[in-house]
């Protein structure tokens, strides 16, 4: 995806968020975030994962 | 921007890219394809998403002998730092294979104690993942040192901070005694070995040709040395394992385990249908122990090793507590070497942070037999008689079938400190089953007798009478009561609630000398 399109749909997620208008952001900075080495590796290889939580243990 | 502002942040920016590099895609790609993680990767399926937080990135080796200042990279072979489990914090080393095998250098060492300090001053549970190839030969009495800096603290620590250590590579030699120390060793299936001399010593020394796996993987130290807590697949599910456990522990021994609220059940009305009256007869415990505590909260530790007795975390009405119950599938239920060993450190464990304790008792015996007495039975039997009498925790215990003589003395007995012992109505307790009784204090009236079947049958009958039952033992006070099947979950949690605020404080000493 273009990087416009991603920080517009990203300003437009802070504005609903803050319930202001779009207009009113001001973007600073930003950095991209990429996939994690563990998120590459279990795609990569089509592992089946889900990492523990409390709640697991209340099903 | 000016540009010595820039060119300062290129250079970080460079610097952690250097680092992030690890040993490099070669060695990364190697570490993929034995189906290991790398040491971050580890670190990010330990901790909740997002929240580690690596320290002392950037700490390399001072060694140069032996070509090492060409070989030293950032990080030294160990990432360390903190984040937090189930949002509480820890913290944790892992070690990376893909730098210069994981070895144990000074610098490496320190950047271990050092997060061992951090978790110490945090009052946090400590998480060591060891992947390496053991100390560094080039740095010589510095690495060695180093273990015992990191053997140190495990001590100091031990009783104060849950330590959990996560085999998932080679741990051979010294390194071995780090995870020995600490309360729990997991291991994954495949990749993992823990030995104080490997296969090639073994051959040199005794002429003993044994492969890796067999010397020290994760199923004989499972099954047989009893050495592994807990065995997982792989990597991922193992790091899953411990935050699994860490649920059920407290951050340290001044904190109680956190409340998790989960889904009750009372079962308890199957139980006359589990459990043979014929004493005789095994069932499986486990299947009794879900009939009262929280659905799906029973995690059992040693699972595959000394089978007679079962032990393990659970919840009842979302409160942890440790069960150690005697499992007449194996052995019929008895007391062994092993046994003991794996029911009394497991009690230890579970006094030391403040986790109730729960026995169930269906005992005939300590195992008979020379190889249990020359193996030392007496001494490690008397571990579980010691680690049940010091426990200050509240202890309740339910006799379920057979408590038979010093066997039942050391399950919780009543004189050993249990603050609360129920009974099930076919509960027999005594000096012994009445088969031996009676050819014991029978042998003359049975020998006697005209007819002497008929006598020993007559002797049976009445000692079965007298003592195969919970009543005299309740009015004696041995037992507090007898209850229903159908009535353990309700007796056992209201035991519980009435013993939270326990508060048994035992003479000042420097420790208790416990047979080792």
């Amino acid at each position: 995806m273009e990087l416009e399109k991603v920080l517009a749909m990203a300003v437009a997620a802070v504005a609903e968020e803050n319930k202001t208008d779009v207009k009113r952001v001001v973007v600073r900075s930003f950095r991209e975030v990429y996939k994690s080495s563990l998120e590459e590796y279990i795609e990569k290889n089509n592992i089946t994962y889900h990492k523990y939580q409390l709640e697991d243990s209340k099903a | 921007m000016e540009q010595q502002w820039k060119s300062s942040i290129d250079d970080l920016n460079q610097r952690r890219e250097n680092v992030a590099a690890a040993g490099g895609p070669e060695r990364i790609a190697k570490q993929h394809d034995s189906g290991k993680l790398t040491a971050r990767e580890r670190m990010e399926a330990l901790f909740d998403d997002g929240t580690f937080v690596e320290i002392n990135d950037m700490i390399t080796s001072r060694a140069t002998d032996f070509g090492m200042d060409k070989k030293k990279r950032p990080g030294d072979g160990v990432v360390t730092g903190y984040g937090y489990i189930h949002g509480r914090i820890a913290f944790a080393a892992s070690q990376d294979f893909t730098v210069g095998g994981g070895s144990l250098g000074e610098a490496q060492a320190m950047k271990i104690c050092r997060a061992m300090d951090k978790a110490m001053e945090m009052k946090a549970p400590f998480i060591s993942i060891n992947d390496s190839g053991g100390a560094r030969i080039e740095e010589g009495i510095d690495g060695l040192s180093g273990y015992a800096d990191i053997f140190y603290r495990n001590t100091i620590a031990s009783g104060v901070i849950p330590q959990i250590s996560v085999i998932l590579g080679p741990c051979a030699g010294g390194a071995c005694y780090s995870p020995a120390i600490t309360d729990y060793i997991f291991m994954a299936e495949k990749n993992s070995q823990m030995y104080i001399t490997g296969p090639a010593v073994v051959k040199s020394v005794t002429g003993e040709v044994i492969s890796s796996a067999d010397l020290g993987g994760a199923a004989v130290h499972s099954s047989t040395s009893g050495v592994a807590h807990f065995v997982y697949p792989d990597d991922l599910s193992c790091l899953n394992g411990v935050r699994q456990l860490l649920g059920y522990l407290p951050q340290n021994n001044q904190d109680r385990p956190m409340r998790v609220e989960g889904r009750t059940r009372d079962n308890c009305a199957i139980i006359s249908d589990l459990v043979p009256v014929d004493s005789r007869k095994p069932y499986d415990v486990r299947a009794v122990i879900d009939t009262f505590v929280d659905v799906n909260s029973f995690f059992e530790v040693q699972a595959n090793f000394a089978k007679n007795i079962v032990v393990g975390f659970a919840r009842l009405d979302g409160e942890t507590i440790g069960i150690i119950a005697n499992q007449s599938q194996c052995m019929a239920g008895s007391l062994e070497i092993n046994a003991s060993d794996k029911a009394a450190r497991f009690i230890r464990f579970c006094d030391c942070f403040n986790i109730p304790l729960l026995t169930l008792v269906d005992v005939p015996a300590f195992l008979p037999g020379s190889q249990q007495e020359h193996g030392g039975i007496i001494r490690h039997g008397a571990k579980m008689l010691f680690a049940y009498s010091e426990a200050t925790v509240p202890k309740v215990g339910l006799i379920m079938r057979k408590a038979y003589g010093g066997a039942y003395i050391a399950m919780n007995s009543k004189g050993t400190g249990a603050d609360v012992v129920y009974a099930w109505p076919i509960a027999e307790i005594a000096v012994m089953g009445a088969s031996g009784a009676v050819s014991i204090i029978g042998k003359k009236a049975i020998e006697q007798a005209e007819d002497p079947q008929a006598k020993k049958e007559e002797l049976l009958d009445e000692y079965n009478k007298k003592f195969m039952n919970p009543y005299i033992a309740a009015e004696h006070g041995y037992v507090d009561e007898v209850i229903l099947p159908e009535e353990t979950r309700e007796k056992i949690a209201a035991a519980f609630r009435m013993l939270k605020s326990k508060d048994r404080v035992q003479p000042a000493k420097k420790h208790g000398n416990i047979p080792l």
